[in-house]
């Protein structure tokens, strides 16, 4: 089998067209987070011109939440850090960070101070704390490029903590490994140079990530668990961080996700046979993208960006 | 019949279209007059009765939950004494119950429970949202959420605990023994309960630290370590196939919570004792099945290096080799981790 890569281009070009539908309706908190799985398929697959450039940083900048400095992941809704990291993702791979203009400041305010005194960090001012947004505001500063050493050692301290018994990452410390809290993080010590916290257990990390690989080829989240298509980007990253990629069967788990693709409509599912998405879209073009296969443009693991994008992004720690 | 069934279903389809177009066009509706109320921080019952509606139908959309927690905080609970928010709080917990039942997995709703609990923690009937968390066990024993949802309602516990307990130290390990027990319970229950597992590895730690008098087994590491190991084997030979068992087994021996304290011959004997009983569950697994059982391979060739590192004895490089050398044959999908396992002893 090979990738349907025209019909997955088709595919995400379409899917703002659905708007006879309820669901499209029901899935505004997500939109934002949408529009940047998409934009970052057609990327991978070098078809980004079927989005119009200035109409996607139209939408991005009417998402900005006046009131708290953020972006929301639809106009109107309030600002969280998941949606304001889609935003800046967004301009970031169109190259027009310069567009938040004076907007820049309050953006910077607004995710730095979700940060709590343990190096966590909340989703938005109501107090829900996960390593997904230590990770995500993370990342949005380091686009940013406005890091800094205080932030890096509070959300490492932070993110060692969720380290657990088995190798495995939890959503806070003290919560049951799951494979997408190994890809943040991983993907938070990666992008903040701290990887050489972990050498003594690496091993074990490494270990628990390849357990994922099933008989059938796809990926799981948790043991005992079914296969799915997005752990194939939430596993395969921390293992190309950690530099044991080779540690599961690449093959195997391309025959798996090419076989999750829906040959009529194009886009990707979890499972063979179930209905198609654009978040299992991208994150199985990625995993393709990151064991080199399909002609993809290359991804960088930590970031979920093409990597010629990532080499533009200043590195911490800073030079002074 | 064929063209029929194609006529039927184009019928329906348009049904269904006609219908989305109402419930798209009342969503918008009540979405949008909540959102002009949100933007002027419009705080009053309208607005409120606007959320009810709106997270009945989407509860994902959480800038309305933080709104509706907005107009309680302004509108709601203004003026009113302790005991009255309180009484709004059980109303609105009810109303999160209806919804967590119906979205079990939903983060939002979750996370409005959490904020709902901590508004006041000391009127907060902690022992009920525990009772709670066993209706959710009851449908999935492994649901994540209400895993975390018990950590974080026995961590509101103990703070009360703190707060109000004269020797709180004790009254903490109290309960961390009891949860201990729960897990116990919970895999006797079935063992391949990984959450549980996961949740004694923690509580373990915490134990070791602090623990009640009645809780002999925590008087040193090697006790502790030993009543594991029995726990452990037991599980192994009751479901040999299952991952959870191994990955704990993994832990007591090579995850360095229990080495570091325990004389260092105590621990070469039981990692032997441990050689020879995971190697006599391969036998028996590979004379039940035909085939060998991966999990004790891959533990033995763990369990062996320990041995090695500290004993330095060859016979045990070369029965590691031997071992690697049939992973590596069994479980191809991973043959590059057994090589580079080899490579770094």
């Amino acid at each position: 089998m090979q990738l349907f890569r025209e019909k997955h281009v088709d595919y995400v070009k379409n899917l703002n067209t659905k708007t006879d539908q309820l669901e499209y309706w029901l899935t505004e908190h997500l939109r934002l987070n949408g529009v940047y799985w998409g934009l970052m398929a057609l990327f991978l697959m070098d078809s980004q011109d079927a989005f119009v450039k200035e109409e996607v940083i139209e939408f991005v900048l009417s998402c900005r939440d006046p009131k708290r400095g953020g972006f929301g992941p639809y106009p109107k809704h309030e600002a969280h850090i998941l949606s304001t990291l889609s935003a800046i993702q967004i301009l970031k791979l169109y190259n027009s960070l310069d567009r938040l203009g004076s907007f820049k400041p309050d953006l910077v305010k607004f995710i730095k101070d979700l940060q709590l005194p343990d190096g966590s960090f909340q989703g938005d001012r109501f107090g829900e704390v996960d390593s997904r947004f230590v990770y995500t505001a993370i990342q949005c500063l380091s686009i940013l490029e406005e890091l800094d050493e205080n932030i890096a050692s509070g959300a490492t301290d932070f993110v060692l903590r969720c380290l657990n018994f088995d190798g495995g990452f939890g959503m806070v410390p003290g919560a049951e490994s799951h494979a997408a809290q190994a890809f943040v993080c991983l993907g938070t010590l990666s992008i903040l140079g701290q990887l050489d916290k972990l050498t003594s257990k690496k091993e074990l990390i490494s270990s628990w990530l390849s357990e994922r690989q099933v008989a059938n080829g796809g990926l799981n989240g948790r043991p005992e668990k079914l296969p799915d298509v997005c752990y194939s980007w939430w596993v395969l990253t921390g293992m190309d961080i950690l530099g044991c990629l080779d540690w599961v069967d690449h093959d195997k788990l391309r025959q798996y996700i090419l076989s999750c693709q829906d040959d009529v409509t194009g886009g990707i599912s979890d499972r063979p046979d179930n209905q198609v998405d654009v978040f299992h879209t991208v994150f199985g073009i990625a995993g393709l993208s990151l064991l080199g296969f399909e002609d993809l443009v290359p991804v960088d693991a930590s970031y979920c960006l093409p990597k010629a994008v990532v080499a533009t992004i200043k590195k911490f720690p800073y030079e002074i | 019949m064929v063209c029929l069934d194609g006529l039927l279903s184009i019928f329906q389809f348009c049904a269904k279209r006609e219908k989305d177009a109402l419930k798209i066009k009342n969503f918008n509706n009540l979405k949008n007059a909540a959102l002009n109320r949100q933007f002027n921080e419009t705080y009053d019952q309208t607005t409120l009765d606007l959320t009810t509606k709106i997270l009945d139908i989407s509860p994902e959309f959480f800038t309305i939950w933080n709104l509706r927690r907005d107009v309680f905080v302004n509108f709601v609970f203004k003026g009113r004494s302790d005991q009255e928010i309180h009484k709004v709080i059980t109303e609105e917990l009810r109303f999160v119950l209806a919804t967590m039942k119906r979205f079990p997995k939903c983060y939002w709703v979750w996370n409005h429970r959490i904020w709902l609990l901590k508004y006041n923690p000391a009127l907060t009937d902690w022992d009920f949202e525990l009772g709670l968390i066993e209706m959710f066990f009851a449908a999935d024993p492994r649901n994540f959420h209400a895993w975390q949802y018990r950590r974080i309602v026995l961590e509101g516990k103990m703070d009360l605990i703190r707060n109000e307990e004269e020797q709180p130290a004790k009254a903490i390990a109290k309960l961390n023994y009891r949860e201990f027990q729960y897990t116990t319970k919970m895999i006797n229950k079935n063992i391949s309960n990984y959450s549980a597992w996961h949740n004694r590895s923690k509580l373990i730690e915490k134990l070791s630290e602090s623990h009640p008098e009645e809780a002999q087994e925590f008087s040193s590491k090697y006790e502790i370590l030993v009543s594991e190991i029995k726990l452990v084997q037991t599980a192994a030979f009751t479901d040999p196939a299952d991952s959870s068992v191994w990955t704990y087994m993994r832990w007591l021996y090579t995850g360095g919570f229990f080495t570091t304290d325990i004389e260092a011959e105590s621990f070469i004997r039981l990692l032997e004792e441990q050689v020879a009983g995971v190697k006599e569950l391969a036998e028996i697994e590979k004379d039940e099945n035909g085939e060998e059982n991966l999990w004790c391979l891959k533990t033995l060739s763990l369990l062996l290096k320990e041995l090695f590192l500290r004993t330095k004895e060859d016979y045990l490089r070369e029965e590691i080799n031997d071992l690697t050398k049939r992973l590596i044959e069994l479980d191809p999908m991973r043959a590059e981790r057994y090589k580079d396992f080899q490579r770094n002893i």
